[in-house]
């Protein structure tokens, strides 16, 4: 029973470890702040 | 020009405001007799600016059929038969498949018949070909759209869903269930990101004829879990009379000159309203005999670019998206 706990803890700990790796590293980039829907009118199709 | 209007609905009815309303007096216009409601509000309406008539009487030189989808390729024969040019608004898979197979009569009488004249198929078409007009190869073309326009197009929505789509991809047809294939699309305000699904919807099927040699060619609609979930029931409440405003997107993946480039055009507007300016401006080619003849799609109309110059003077807003 101990046995287990411990593989538990040990589990958890490593999933911690790997997730806050993870986050410290990744940065998620910046979304576009640019962009999006303009008119067309109709001089821009000559 | 003499021209006779079937099936007055949302579109129908907004179609003849448009043939009266811009048409400066180049139209005659007869209203299909058998739908009295209708033709009643439009006689109320628009006076002997409308004639209520038969099809045998009117001899009709162009005819739009604006009914339910589905119920449209029943009159087309016999329009053909008394040498009267057709615009369709069906985007109903299996209907346009009928319409195209009508292209030999057509061809035999001289006739132009435009078929999936609406909103997508439809105005989607002319984005499709504003896009890939600067592109020297073309790999991909995807069209979308949200909203309905009348009840009877919400009908057909919920039917398209239902029913198996068919997309092109990597050189065959590929036939799949419908309310699949979801991507994340944006459209012009007040629209926004919609959920997008594959459907039995004719586009690619319309497009691929303009586009013989493109890899894939696929259409998708908006669709929400409840649509999707109820699919294959009857619709659970009735339809609007209006379904409010909508939004049809056309993506086109290619390059020019070795550089990838993506195009994407979309029109916001109201369904009823974009469908009958549609068919409107395709009347309007008919009146200077700039058709094509035998069946076609949007898509093959020549003269694309001057068709959606006719659309935004008549105040359809076409947008690019660019960074």
């Amino acid at each position: 029973m101990i046995s287990f706990i411990r593989k538990i803890i040990f589990v958890f700990g490593l999933a911690g470890l790997i997730a806050a790796i993870i986050k410290l590293r990744g940065t998620g980039g910046v979304p576009p702040k640019t962009g999006g829907w303009k008119e067309v009118l109709p001089s821009d199709l000559d | 020009m003499k021209v006779y209007v079937s099936g007055l609905g949302a579109v129908g009815t907004s179609v003849v405001t448009n043939l009266i309303e811009y048409g400066n007096g180049n139209f005659t216009i007869f209203l299909d007799e058998s739908n009295e409601l209708g033709c009643q509000a439009l006689k109320a309406q628009y006076g002997n600016d409308v004639h209520i008539s038969s099809l045998d009487v009117c001899q009709p030189d162009l005819s739009i059929l604006a009914g339910p989808s589905g119920s449209q390729i029943k009159q087309a024969e016999a329009l053909l038969n008394v040498s009267s040019n057709i615009i369709s608004t069906s985007d109903d898979l299996f209907e346009v498949n009928q319409f195209l197979e009508l292209d030999d009569l057509a061809r035999s009488k001289n006739l132009s018949v435009v078929v999936g004249a609406g909103f997508m198929p439809g105005i989607s078409c002319l984005l499709v070909r504003l896009a890939a007009h600067d592109l020297d190869q073309i790999n991909t073309i995807m069209v979308s759209k949200v909203g309905t326009a009348g009840p009877a197009c919400a009908r057909q929505h919920h039917r398209a869903l239902s029913k198996e789509s068919i997309n092109w991809f990597d050189g065959e047809w590929v036939i799949t269930r419908s309310g699949k294939g979801r991507v994340l699309l944006w459209f012009p305000e007040p629209i926004g990101a919609k959920d997008c699904y594959t459907a039995a919807l004719p586009s690619p099927i319309l497009l691929r004829r303009k586009y013989p040699s493109v890899r894939r060619v696929s259409s998708r609609m908006e669709a929400n879990r409840r649509d999707r979930l109820t699919s294959r029931l009857p619709m659970l409440r009735p339809p609007h009379n209006d379904g409010g405003p909508g939004a049809v997107r056309a993506e086109v993946r290619g390059s020019y000159n070795g550089e990838i480039k993506t195009n994407i055009y979309s029109v916001m507007d109201s369904p009823i309203i974009a469908s009958s300016k549609m068919v409107y401006v395709l009347a309007n080619r008919f009146l200077t005999g700039n058709t094509s003849l035998g069946v076609n799609g949007v898509a093959m109309c020549n003269d694309s670019k001057g068709l959606i110059k006719d659309l935004i003077a008549l105040d359809i807003k076409v947008s690019i998206f660019g960074s």
